[in-house]
């Protein structure tokens, strides 16, 4: 009963998720306008910026469920600081893919050693580190622990990577900050839209990969259970 | 069920597609009318010919193409997003497929170990 429930939950977010997405394209190419100095190529913010916001959720989720992994040494806290790692690095690349192509004509350069692109890039870097030491199928507990601390060291680097267009100069525009947003007012329901989508797409990633990492989880302990019981060999 | 849901992130890509045609049309148009005022000055050599120094600002000093940036960088996104769903559709159907041929070899084990009821 408790099984279809959440298979009922898992399709609705599914479902919810296109329905959003859906909307966010419409709004962004049929309601909002083009920006008046970067043309076109302005329409790129209506999903850089909620994807940085999703990469963000990604690696805060999955530095929050390392410390509860190494307070209660629960599977499950595993299996979400692995997922939600995951989740995180592919918004970043898309942050990283789509910041480039839109600051080569905004600015002229696909890159910049601006502070935040910087540090957005060091984020990614410490998080895939975080996969490439989990993706060793058999990790033991030293290695999840040690996985979980280099993801605690990656969340002050959230932390600069929000806060270095204020205190540092560089290149990367505030539009929405605390003084207020600098968008024209047809453009807000867009991007109110695609944070919406992306925070659903967000939840429905990680979802996705904790099911299949529990999985995982279940399948080693069906592998120690059946090389005990001495099966593994026969086969 | 299950394929149309699957089915629904391709659906939307061509969505986006009919979306962002019109608006790219649009925007190819209005950068293509400032290419074609310099191509009228080298039919005639002589008047091509430097006489002044004039400065380039703004749009003019470089021709990069928005919308074609635009459409690189939302096929990026979907092609990433695509990625990760192909990616854990294997996952789940080897984890699947693992989990259950190892579930019949410990069930089958138990089953041969407990005595016979047929004598």
């Amino acid at each position: 009963m408790q099984r279809n429930k959440a298979e009922l939950g898992y399709f609705a977010l599914f479902a919810l998720t296109c329905l959003a997405l859906a909307m966010s394209l419409y709004n962004i190419f049929a309601v909002a306008p083009v920006e008046m100095q970067m043309g076109i190529v302005q329409k790129v913010f209506y999903f850089h910026v909620p994807s940085a916001y999703a990469m963000y959720v990604g690696f805060v989720v999955c530095a929050l469920a390392s410390v509860a992994y190494l307070v209660r040494r629960a599977p499950r806290w595993d299996a979400i600081a692995v997922a939600a790692a995951e989740i995180g690095v592919a918004f970043c690349a898309i942050v990283l893919t789509t910041g480039p192509l839109w600051a080569r004509k905004a600015w002229g350069v696909y890159w910049t050693w601006d502070p935040r692109l910087t540090s957005t890039l060091l984020a990614g870097m410490i998080y895939i580190s975080f996969i490439a030491l989990r993706s060793s199928g058999s990790a033991g507990d030293i290695e999840k622990r040690f996985a979980a601390g280099l993801a605690l060291v990656g969340l002050p680097v959230i932390v600069i990577i929000h806060e270095s267009v204020k205190r540092w100069r560089g290149q990367h525009p505030t539009v929405i900050s605390q003084r207020g947003g600098g968008l024209d007012p047809d453009m807000v329901p867009a991007l109110l839209w695609s944070f919406a989508a992306f925070t659903l797409l967000v939840t429905l990633m990680i979802w996705s990969r904790v099911r299949v990492e529990r999985a995982r989880q279940k399948l080693a302990e069906l592998e120690i259970e059946a090389a005990r019981q001495g099966l593994l060999e026969d086969s | 069920m299950k394929r149309l849901l699957l089915a629904l992130p391709f659906a939307l890509s061509l969505f986006s597609l009919l979306l962002g045609s019109p608006t790219l049309i649009q925007a190819q148009a209005a950068g293509g009318a400032e290419v074609e005022a310099p191509a009228a000055a080298d039919a005639d050599p002589a008047a091509s010919r430097a006489t002044e120094f004039r400065a380039v600002r703004g749009a003019e000093a470089e021709q990069v193409p928005g919308g074609t940036l635009m459409v690189v960088a939302y096929g990026l996104v979907w092609a990433f997003l695509m990625l990760f769903v192909v990616r854990m559709a294997l996952l789940h159907r080897r984890v699947t497929s693992d989990l259950r041929t190892l579930e019949s070899l410990i069930h089958g084990s138990g089953s041969a170990r407990e005595p016979s009821s047929k004598s």
